[in-house]
């Protein structure tokens, strides 16, 4: 009975990600394009079910901007730990993926993937809009793998 | 006796219970949405979004906070949800009796329309984050803003449906039949309540203008913020049900009557139908529209618009009725 039900969960469960945006250090830039760009109408993403959270609780998709500056690394972690499983972490912009401009700076501590389990990297600097939808499809794809795994227990 | 208490707990769960509710509670949502997206020239969620959010929910890992008080945090999802489930079985549909029928039940309704509110103010107040307190201390205002006009109407409805002889009644039933052949909604003297408890709704309900206890972009959800998996699922289905009990009450008080005849099966569900329209009509007017097409107010102006217009509104009403005019 609950075997024949899982799929039409799993795919309804995965029509619902809603995303918080974590700034560690950013320039901005890639904020922009995120939050006025790619989230803004003319590109609605609430049509995949996407509904931007203010409270990391709220978290399904993570998404990550900046290089990780040392003073906001504490922040950061503590945010991290506050989202609840399962989850899945997208990055934006080449600063989470190699510290870009700032790589050799003593005030960040890049990559992201050093610190969370990076799922999505978009490059960029900043990427466009259509790199972050697609970056947000994928997200979406793997938010519902693991969804499936969480039914599987 | 078995059968009736077995009929009366079919009533609480499933019609015009809790399940009724939720399923229609929540594609109110979604219908809310789809046309608000659709309003700012957007795709919008599918109309059955809040379903997919509530069963996403269920299977996220659940929170709780170091500090909140445990027991009131796992409490307050359901306070809300009985509240309203308990207030539905107060108010008639479509011509029907309702399941539960007293002489007061009409002040019983007054009093869950505000236990919702409280069901959001315990789960705020419990969660120990301080935009969860900033959203209690809005909400407790708000409620004390709008209460007052809200049993100014309900006294309206009262003394108005006691025709000749009583001072007033209390009882859903009777202030329902008693619109059989001239429905509150087209009395020019209770034409102002009628708006007052249109007005009313966008802060019942938290939608802008009025959502100023949720404020995703000030106070992130306010009380709403520490709670994580299927007690945030619930304090959500809580506030769907809320949106078609409270538009079922103003559908009750103003223009209730069927499309058909009362009896037979067929009937009844058309009849119901008919109810959740109409229910739907009042979400989407005062609702929809509304949270569409303004922006949202601050606090003091939310308090001070609620202690100006619809209070003025519905005392001009009582006023009217009074002197029945």
């Amino acid at each position: 009975m609950l075997g024949v039900l899982k799929k039409p969960l799993r795919k309804m469960i995965a029509g619902s990600p809603w995303v918080y945006r974590m700034n560690t250090g950013s320039c901005n830039g890639c904020d922009v394009e995120l939050a006025t760009v790619a989230l803004c109408p003319r590109y609605d993403t609430s049509r995949f079910g996407v509904k931007l959270s203010g409270s990391p609780k709220h978290a399904d998709i993570v998404v990550i901007t900046g290089p990780m500056t040392i003073r906001c690394k504490d922040a950061a972690y503590r945010i991290f730990s506050q989202i609840p499983e399962p989850k899945v972490v997208m990055t934006v912009g080449n600063c989470p993926i190699s510290g870009n401009v700032f790589q050799d700076s003593y005030a960040v501590d890049p990559p992201i993937s050093k610190h969370f389990p990076v799922d999505v990297s978009v490059a960029g600097c900043p990427p466009s809009p259509w790199a972050i939808l697609d970056g947000f499809v994928k997200a979406i794809e793997i938010w519902e793998q693991r969804v499936g795994e969480r039914l599987e227990g | 006796m078995l059968i009736e208490v077995l009929e009366k707990l079919l009533n609480l769960f499933v019609f015009p219970g809790f399940l009724f509710m939720a399923v229609i509670g929540l594609y109110f949502v979604g219908i809310h949405r789809k046309i608000v997206a659709r309003i700012q020239r957007r795709i919008g969620p599918p109309i059955d979004q809040p379903f997919k959010d509530f069963a996403k929910l269920m299977i996220k890992e659940d929170l709780t906070p170091e500090g909140a008080s445990k027991g009131l945090f796992s409490l307050a999802p359901f306070i809300t949800i009985i509240g309203v489930v308990i207030g539905m079985m107060f108010v008639p549909m479509g011509g029907m009796e309702a399941p539960l029928t007293t002489a007061g039940g009409f002040l019983i309704l007054l009093y869950l329309i505000t236990v919702a509110a409280i069901g959001v103010m315990v789960a705020g107040s419990s969660s120990a984050s301080p935009y969860a307190a900033v959203g209690v201390s809005r909400e407790m205002a708000l409620v004390i803003a709008y209460d007052l006009s809200l049993i100014v109407i309900f006294l309206t409805v009262a003394i108005k449906a006691a025709g000749t002889g009583a001072v007033a009644t209390f009882s859903v039933s009777e202030i329902v039949n008693y619109q059989a052949n001239r429905p509150f909604l087209f009395d020019l003297t209770m034409l102002p309540a009628f708006l007052a408890f249109l007005m009313i709704i966008p802060a019942n309900l938290g939608l802008p203008p009025f959502d100023v206890v949720e404020a995703e972009t000030e106070i992130v959800e306010g009380p709403m913020i520490e709670y994580s998996g299927s007690k945030l699922a619930l304090l959500q289905l809580g506030s769907a049900m809320k949106a078609f009990f409270v538009c079922s009450v103003v559908v009750a008080f103003f223009f209730p009557g069927g499309l058909v005849a009362a009896g037979g099966v067929v009937n009844g569900v058309i009849n119901v139908i008919w109810h959740v329209f109409k229910a739907w009509l009042v979400y989407f007017v005062a609702g929809t529209l509304v949270s569409a097409s303004l922006g949202r107010r601050r606090v003091d102006q939310a308090v001070r618009f609620y202690l100006t217009v619809p209070l003025v509104l519905s005392i001009i009403s009582l006023g009217l009725v009074l002197a029945k005019v």
